[in-house]
């Protein structure tokens, strides 16, 4: 899907909770999620930390279409570390 | 002989069942015993090692530490996991149990689907049977894994993956052959020229390669799209939208919203437990709340009224790559330049 898109140029940043697959695929922009249940967010985090972080995966985002690659590359957001993935369960 | 399965074949139930943590069992369960009847007397299987598929997935380190654990005790001889058909998540988790096994310097082999992500990282780490997508299959699937775990049991040479019915690895060995370069070549060009069907020895990349847009560096400027392939719909699901044989991406307009709420909106994807998604926030699957706030500090021009939902489990490449294209061209005319595509 993602390829589809930046076949017409569209720049994608694809958010995803096991990155090293689309990486593996060829995904562009890739952005480390936190969990396939809640990809976005956390809901053992309190409401206010739980919405930084959710700014924090877009900041990501925004920053991976700004942002010149040449290959597959991983942007990670701030305090979204697999550490923190693993925590989450 | 140790086997690796996921809570749905080791008997535990399906999706309620997800995460189970990583444990081992005496003999042969489920397909296991399938596993036993194929191997005959050329081995037993001692022990089943078994997780939920999310479980192993979201704890990977700690499950694959577990895996080691566990065939340090067993020391088998070999190893088999799945097959995993063309589910992702145990597809990972069946790759990285046989690339654990190997760093062991114990043979393994699982089975999947060509198109199982699952293994895409791991493609020349691990041996993989060539399975199609249907579990019905699950015993002709295990005699070709049986045959290649023995083979590099007894330390015997495989020979091409398209012989040996195994996913191709991209690893290519010299061999001699009987004929000269010049006469294969020319019996290749004659069977093209003739219309026959006939086998490259470069075969092309498999999945295409597309070259990378340029960044946006007047983001200000730029209109963002979002689309989730968490199966996000309005809650009850008007458009019957498929929870596990996509076809179609659904388009939602949000104009005018601030976030997504449980009230209005649902995920129906069948591959994971949605329950957090479908109680607690849909603005995991799809941050619309986050990208609202982005517009608002002026960081982007603004976000594409129409958000657009697929599911992405169970979808074949081909559905997925349609459906990209139809999104894309309305991108396109409506002179979008960025989406964030946020992907289970």
């Amino acid at each position: 899907m993602s390829k589809e898109l930046e076949r017409e140029g569209i720049v994608v940043a694809m958010i995803s909770a096991l990155p090293a697959i689309p990486l593996s695929l060829g995904a562009h922009r890739v952005v480390r999620g936190v969990r396939v249940e809640h990809l976005c967010g956390d809901p053992n985090l309190n409401e206010e930390r739980d919405r930084g972080l959710m700014y924090r995966i877009v900041q990501a985002a925004l920053q991976a279409i700004q942002t010149p690659v040449t290959q597959p590359t991983l942007f990670d957001p701030a305090d979204v570390s697999r550490k923190e993935a693993v925590h989450a369960s | 002989m140790v086997h690796y399965l996921n809570q749905f074949f080791a008997g535990l139930g399906g999706e309620t069942a997800n995460d189970t943590p990583l444990q081992s069992k005496d003999g042969a369960i489920g397909p296991g015993r399938a596993l036993q009847q194929v191997l005959g007397k050329e081995g037993v299987v001692v022990a089943t090692i078994y997780a939920g598929d999310d479980y192993f997935v979201s704890n990977q380190e700690a499950s694959v530490e577990g895996v080691e654990g566990h065939l340090r005790k067993l020391r088998p001889d070999v190893v088999f996991a799945g097959p995993a058909f063309d589910a992702g998540r145990y597809g990972l988790a069946c790759a990285l149990v046989c690339k654990a096994a190997w760093e062991m310097g114990i043979p393994a082999v699982t089975g999947m689907h060509p198109e199982n992500a699952g293994i895409a990282p791991y493609r020349q780490q691990v041996l993989a049977a060539t399975t199609g997508d249907n579990p019905t299959e699950m015993v002709a699937n295990l005699k070709t894994m049986v045959r290649l775990g023995l083979k590099l049991a007894r330390s015997e040479q495989l020979g091409p993956a398209h012989v040996e019915g195994y996913l191709p690895t991209g690893i290519r060995r010299p061999y001699v052959r009987q004929e000269i370069g010049a006469e294969v070549a020319a019996d290749m060009l004659l069977r093209r020229i003739a219309g026959k069907p006939f086998v490259s020895e470069i075969p092309a990349t498999q999945y295409d390669s597309v070259a990378v847009p340029p960044p946006l560096k007047e983001l200000q400027t730029t209109t963002v799209a979002l689309i989730t392939s968490a199966g996000l719909v309005p809650r009850g699901n008007p458009d019957q939208q498929s929870g596990s044989v996509p076809r179609r991406a659904l388009v939602y307009d949000v104009s005018g919203k601030d976030r997504l709420t449980v009230d209005e909106w649902e995920s129906v994807h069948s591959g994971f437990k949605g329950f957090i998604y479908n109680t607690v926030n849909p603005n995991y699957a799809l941050p619309l709340p986050a990208v609202r706030e982005a517009a608002r500090k002026k960081l982007i021009k603004g976000i594409y009224p129409r958000i657009f939902t697929v599911v992405g489990g169970g979808c074949p490449v081909s559905d997925a790559r349609r459906m990209g294209a139809g999104i894309a061209q309305e991108l396109k005319r409506e002179g979008v330049g960025a989406a964030i595509l946020c992907s289970t």
